[in-house]
């Protein structure tokens, strides 16, 4: 079985998540299954499916900071995209090299996430349903949806961590309670930076998480390719028409 | 209009908007950081509850409708729909 593996670099929130739906559709469409790796330029917010921006993200301050705010396909809790790196894995709901059960299904798909931090001397986690831990902090969050018969599994990696700036990014239900939820989620978030106690680049991470990709799913023949002019027109169409439109955006 | 903020024990943190008379609820819109599959499954819950009373039928006929539905959802269940709203 053959697995395309795409780089695609840093690109804006809009492209990323146009360029998802664009390949998961192509494997929908037949399309051998996609594995991509890839970081957020600018940095940018994303709100889960089931999130109203207004009640989650100040959207002046991320103005302000030239940040962009995104609503991920994807259901789960807001996410800020800063020093991270991201992958996307879609793959036919049908095909045997992950369990079709969605609790099981995350499991296989982390499965390559956790064989890259043995890589790095790190003892990776999963807790479900869909977080991967280091001695208790979380280091990476993931999410799935399930279109067309194909499994779209995106997730984050965190290089490093700003939870001062997040939190002037997002709103906070109760702001007399912010200082003890800033102090909470520095206890119980860390960075593949902060774990190896050294600065752990975008680049580095790349190869970490292809080779641990690699070893996971062994029978398996990743190729690496590149986004075809078709695939990127799309998912500038779905950037544009879809997800930095504001009734996408603000909608729920 | 209702506006509930709920943090489910062990999961999600629920935010609903609650239309409620009484123990009547004549309207509701779910969200969070919860996931749902298929994620439109989030419309028909809100339909089936709109109508509902807030009884000790509530859970049952819920989780009945979701499983029927074929709905399958992390970070809530019925029973916190309902702790949140009572």
């Amino acid at each position: 079985m053959k697995v395309r593996l795409l780089k695609t670099g840093h690109n804006s929130a809009y492209y990323n998540m146009g360029l998802d739906q664009a390949l998961s559709e192509g494997v929908a469409n037949g399309g051998d299954p996609v594995l991509k790796f890839y970081g957020w330029d600018p940095a940018a917010i994303s709100i889960g499916y089931f999130q109203k921006m207004q009640e989650e993200v100040d959207t002046s301050k991320c103005k302000e900071y030239g940040i962009d705010i995104v609503r991920r396909i994807t259901g789960g809790g807001a996410v800020f995209h800063d020093q991270e790196l991201t992958y996307s894995f879609m793959i036919p709901i049908e095909n045997e090299l992950v369990r079709k059960p969605i609790l099981e299904s995350y499991e296989d798909i982390c499965g390559g996430i956790i064989e890259g931090g043995k890589d790095l001397g790190i003892d990776i986690q999963f807790v479900p349903l869909n977080d991967l831990i280091v001695g208790g902090k979380k280091v990476s969050g993931n999410a799935q949806t399930r279109k067309g018969g194909v499994i779209l599994q995106h997730g984050t990696i965190l290089l490093s961590v700003d939870v001062d700036k997040m939190f002037e990014l997002l709103l906070i239900p109760n702001e007399k309670i912010k200082d003890k939820m800033i102090a909470t989620v520095k206890e119980r978030v860390t960075s593949l930076s902060s774990q190896l106690g050294r600065e752990f680049s975008f680049d580095e991470a790349v190869g970490v998480f292809e080779r641990g990709f690699k070893r996971f799913f062994d029978k398996v023949e990743f190729v690496e390719s590149e986004v075809t002019d078709q695939e990127d027109a799309l998912a500038r169409k779905y950037a544009e028409e879809k997800y930095s439109n504001e009734d996408w955006l603000f909608k729920m | 209009m209702k506006q509930i903020i709920y943090k489910v024990p062990g999961g999600k943190l629920l935010k609903l908007k609650a239309h409620l008379d009484g123990n009547l609820l004549n309207g509701i819109e779910i969200r969070g950081d919860f996931f749902m599959y298929p994620e439109d499954g989030v419309m028909k819950i809100q339909d089936f509850l709109v109508g509902k009373i807030l009884d000790e039928q509530f859970v049952n006929n819920l989780s009945e409708f979701i499983m029927s539905e074929g709905i399958e959802v992390f970070g809530f269940g019925a029973q916190d729909i309902y702790d949140a709203l009572t």
